[in-house]
């Protein structure tokens, strides 16, 4: 199990580094010359050139991304912000537990609402509880989530004056945001567990449990539910992306400062390092909640661990 | 001594789908004693395992549907039984072994826990002697009992369908439905299976139903065989009877198809056509498009019960009580 | 000759058994008649659409529904139901043309891991890669790199959806390759890229077609995000995403100029989401319940 884990992070190490290649070749093409950006109006061709050498900008394409890497692998540096000249990283990170907060509010409520729907819709298949749900849920699903988060602005701010619009500042300010992030998530987790519900009733170990005279309530969460389970969770791991996505729009539209609406006042101010560091920062949380659903797996799913037991074995016997 | 166990009457059970109506079983009526063993032969799609589940109250409904009949157990009819009643009744007095041993046990739980979980259902006793009790069950069908808390895939299928047939006798239930219990093992382990639901039955005294399309399990442990042909018996009666002196068309083709070891044919003889689909069952006797004596009253006029003998029943045109035309 | 012609009628009775069973869901074909409505109005909307887009009336700002103006009418007096109509025409362009792109490039490298097993490691660990980073980010790194405007957003939106594409691409014909015809194709003296173009694309293509179906839907999000997040399109260009944004400004005042954008695209996507489900039900009816 150990050595498992230990070889998917080591597999870490040349997908990031692909993700670094990717976002650093995007951002080198960007067009407009950062200097003059940074130096605005009072640009002279002296002072441009100066502060290109200054920020190393006028070394070849591989020497400043060998740089970039050299700089996150030995100072732990996503570089320095061109606006506030600050550390990257202290950026994000001081944003980023609003973004946590958010995304895990979200995902509670997502996985909740999405799970138990999920379940009664599949144990009433066809019934009128069941179209109901799959329909809501599909609205879930389509609904431009930043068209959810302004008519719930629209009807509890504006209207009802209920709740506040933006801001963090008391726990009444995440209903709106929590909301409209877990919307999308949760259609997506009730689609998933209806389905994979729907694949584990039809089993034959169901009707043995049934033949055992078990009640159907325990029938349902006992044999049918833990089962169902293990394509669950791995869409919750899978949806973590669309999460972090739904975050930077609801960020934006609730004005949280978190790392999504850092990465939009980044792209908009033209602040690429910050860019970059964000897009990295994300990229490398998804894979490791990627790492740690596989993980959780061995625990949902017996048959799993086994396999990792037998390959242990047969490479203590080799 | 032998009291009547169970007693099905007239049971007659579809299944509706959008725009079919599968007649599935279509009348069948039998009795069980007690520690008796029945036998129930017929093709694939002929209405056993739906029989079956109508003992056990498990019908899938929808799209299933008991239209008519009694089945009595104990005094009481399982039809009229509510969930409740039922629940106390499956795993407990009545159990089934299902067909397929690789997928009747739950993969995410181990055996024990499977075994224990009907053991807790039916009895007052903690966890801890459930799980005892369920580590005896396994030593009982011939599995180490320290294997308890081994999963489903760390077995082999043999050794799964022992782990089922604990399960339906670790309340030992006073009947017993097995349902094609060796059709999905290798032949070798098939023996070893069948020598173990033998010596279940003596050991135990269960009554047994026992579904299968193959004549050899049934002459190994039956006392009773029910020939069954498109959800009706069309014959009933003592082993010796079926296999010595069946009286339907039916069976007869059954046991001609059966080759035999001292006679040399070329090719063996078969039963022409196929089952009908239980969609579109025809009028008057259903074997009759198949029926080598076929006759014009075939055609239109479902046969009734013919009584042979006390054990003896066909269900056939060709025979008036006790005398049959074929003889004379 | 003759085999070919037979293979050619089973493949035929597939997709008649698939259109026969999607018409009988009601559901889906009533997704397929609102989507047929919405293209022909995109495609006429110079004849369909009452003002045209950027007509201002200053006169008549902030009217509400009425029947002169049957959605109402924007901050600068334009016709909101003329907006849509003309908007509908680049949402709906930047979702088909970015879900062609990605199925193109996506699909066709899915194909080429599934044929190749000495490129199928380089390709998927590529796309490993690539789906380490959240789509929706990709396309806004993409559009920052690119500028925003329509094409830059459909090359953006394309290329970050494009691996899992190839990922079902490559199941499927794996999945296909393994079958028995296949086998029988090659018994019978098929050549390999005979097989390829008769066999296995036509039956390995099904599962794309699902997920293009509902690709197109996700596509029109993506591209309403980034123009809302002012990443995509830019005003006056009437996409829907960018008629939302411009909405969002007067909220507190005038809700027609956010719902009725952000309603449109829900439509579009709740339908083509009925619609992909249909269509996959339709085509492996076992997969249904």
């Amino acid at each position: 199990m150990l050595k498992y884990i230990i070889k998917r992070l080591l597999w870490m190490i040349p997908i990031m580094l692909g993700v670094i290649i990717i976002v650093f070749s995007l951002m080198y093409i960007t067009p407009g010359d950062t200097a003059t950006i940074l130096l605005g109006d009072s640009a002279t061709p002296q002072s441009v050139a100066a502060l290109n050498k200054k920020l190393g900008l006028d070394q070849p394409y591989v020497v400043q991304l060998f740089n970039y890497i050299k700089g996150i692998v030995l100072h732990v540096s996503l570089g320095t912000s061109y606006r506030t000249k600050q550390p990257v990283l202290n950026e994000i990170l001081a944003r980023f537990p609003n973004t946590l907060k958010l995304a895990a509010l979200a995902i509670v409520l997502a996985t909740i609402i999405g799970i138990v729907t999920g379940i009664i819709s599949a144990v009433k298949q066809y019934k009128a509880a069941d179209r109901i749900a799959t329909g809501v849920a599909l609205f879930g699903v389509s609904m431009p989530p930043f068209w959810l988060g302004l008519l719930l602005i629209l009807v509890f701010s504006v209207q009802l004056n209920w709740l506040p619009s933006a801001g963090v500042a008391t726990w009444k300010n995440w209903i709106l945001p929590t909301i409209t992030l877990g919307t999308a998530v949760a259609g997506i987790i009730m689609r998933m567990t209806r389905s994979s519900m729907l694949d584990v009733i039809r089993q034959d170990y169901i009707r043995t449990a049934r033949a055992k005279g078990q009640r159907e309530f325990v029938v349902i969460m006992k044999h049918e539910f833990r089962n169902a389970l293990i394509p669950i969770v791995t869409i919750i791991g899978v949806q973590f992306g669309t999460l972090m996505a739904g975050a930077v729009l609801c960020e934006n539209i609730f004005s949280i400062s978190g790392i999504g609406k850092f990465l939009v006042d980044s792209i908009n101010n033209k602040d690429y390092p910050c860019v970059m560091g964000t897009v990295l920062f994300v990229a490398a949380l998804c894979t490791i909640i990627n790492l740690i659903v596989d993980i959780l797996y061995t625990f949902i799913d017996p048959r799993i661990k086994s396999v990792y037991k037998i390959r242990k074995r047969g490479a203590d016997n080799g | 001594m032998n009291e009547k166990l169970l007693e099905v009457k007239d049971l007659v059970i579809h299944y509706f789908t959008d725009d079919e109506e599968a007649c599935a079983v279509n009348g069948i009526s039998f009795d069980l004693k007690e520690q008796e063993v029945v036998g129930f032969v017929g093709e694939t799609g002929a209405g056993k395992t739906t029989t079956a589940l109508g003992i056990m109250g498990l019908v899938p409904a929808p799209p299933g549907k008991v239209l008519n009949g009694e089945i009595i157990f104990e005094g009481k009819d399982i039809v009229k039984l509510s969930e409740a009643e039922l629940r106390k009744i499956r795993g407990d007095k009545i159990t089934m072994i299902f067909q397929d041993p690789m997928t009747s046990l739950n993969p995410v739980l181990t055996v024990g826990e499977q075994i224990a979980e009907v053991i807790l259902l039916h009895n007052k006793i903690s966890r801890k002697e459930a799980i005892e009790r369920a580590k005896e069950m396994l030593e009982m069908v011939g599995i180490p009992g320290e294997r308890h808390e081994e999963y489903p895939h760390q077995f082999s299928g043999g050794m799964k369908q022992r782990v089922v047939i604990a399960i339906a006798l670790a309340c030992s239930p006073a009947l017993l439905i097995a349902d094609e219990p060796t059709t999905a093992l290798d032949v070798t382990i098939q023996a070893q299976v069948l020598a173990l639901m033998k010596r279940l039955k003596t050991d135990l005294k269960t009554s047994m139903i026992m579904i299968t399309h193959d004549l050899g399990v049934v002459a190994e442990i039956c006392d009773k065989v029910a020939i069954i042909y498109a959800g009706e018996i069309v014959e009933f009666g003592t082993l010796a009877e079926i296999f010595e002196d069946h009286r339907h068309p039916y069976t007869e083709g059954l046991f001609n198809s059966i080759p035999d070891l001292d006679v040399d044919v070329a090719r063996l003889p078969v039963i022409k056509g196929l089952m009908p689909a239980p969609t579109n069952l025809p009028d008057g006797c259903k074997f009759y498009p198949r029926c080598p004596y076929a006759t014009e009253r075939c055609k239109n006029e479902n046969p009734d019960r013919v009584t042979i003998t006390d054990t003896h029943i066909v269900r056939c045109h060709l025979f008036r009580s006790a005398e049959s035309i074929k003889e004379t | 000759m003759d085999s070919s012609k037979r293979h050619k009628a089973r493949n035929n009775s597939i997709w008649a058994d698939t259109a026969r069973r999607i018409r009988k869901n009601k559901m889906a074909m009533l997704s397929l008649t609102i989507l047929i409505i919405l293209i022909i109005c995109a495609v006429f909307a110079k004849w369909i659409a009452p003002y045209q887009y950027d007509a201002q009336n200053l006169k008549e700002a902030f009217a509400y529904p009425n029947w002169k103006h049957l959605l109402g009418t924007d901050n600068l007096g334009r016709d909101i139901f003329s907006r849509i109509i003309y908007g509908g025409r680049i949402s709906l362009s930047v979702g088909l043309i970015a879900v062609g792109i990605a199925v193109v490039i996506g699909g066709g490298l899915g194909a080429i891991a599934a044929f190749y097993t000495k490129a199928d490691n380089i390709i998927m660990r590529f796309m490993d890669v690539f789906m380490a980073i959240p789509s929706l980010l990709m396309a806004m790194a993409i559009t920052t790199a690119l500028g925003s405007g329509t094409r830059n957003m459909m090359i953006a939106i394309g290329i970050s959806s494009m691996p899992q594409y190839a990922r079902v691409m490559r199941a499927s014909v794996l999945t296909v390759k393994e079958q028995e015809f296949v086998e029988a194709a090659k018994s019978i003296g098929c050549s390999n890229k005979m097989m390829i173009i008769r066999h296995i694309l036509p039956n390995a293509f099904a599962p794309l077609l699902v997920q293009a179906t509902l690709g197109v839907g996700n596509a029109i999000l993506s591209a309403s995000t980034l123009s809302f997040l002012g990443l995509g399109i830019q005003p006056p260009t009437p996409e829907w995403g960018s008629l939302l944004s411009t909405g969002r400004i007067y909220i507190r005042q005038y809700w027609p100029m956010t719902f009725f954008p952000g309603l449109a695209i829900m439509l579009v996507v709740y339908a083509l989401n009925i619609l992909g489900d249909g269509l996959r039900d339709a085509l492996d009816p076992k997969l249904k319940n």
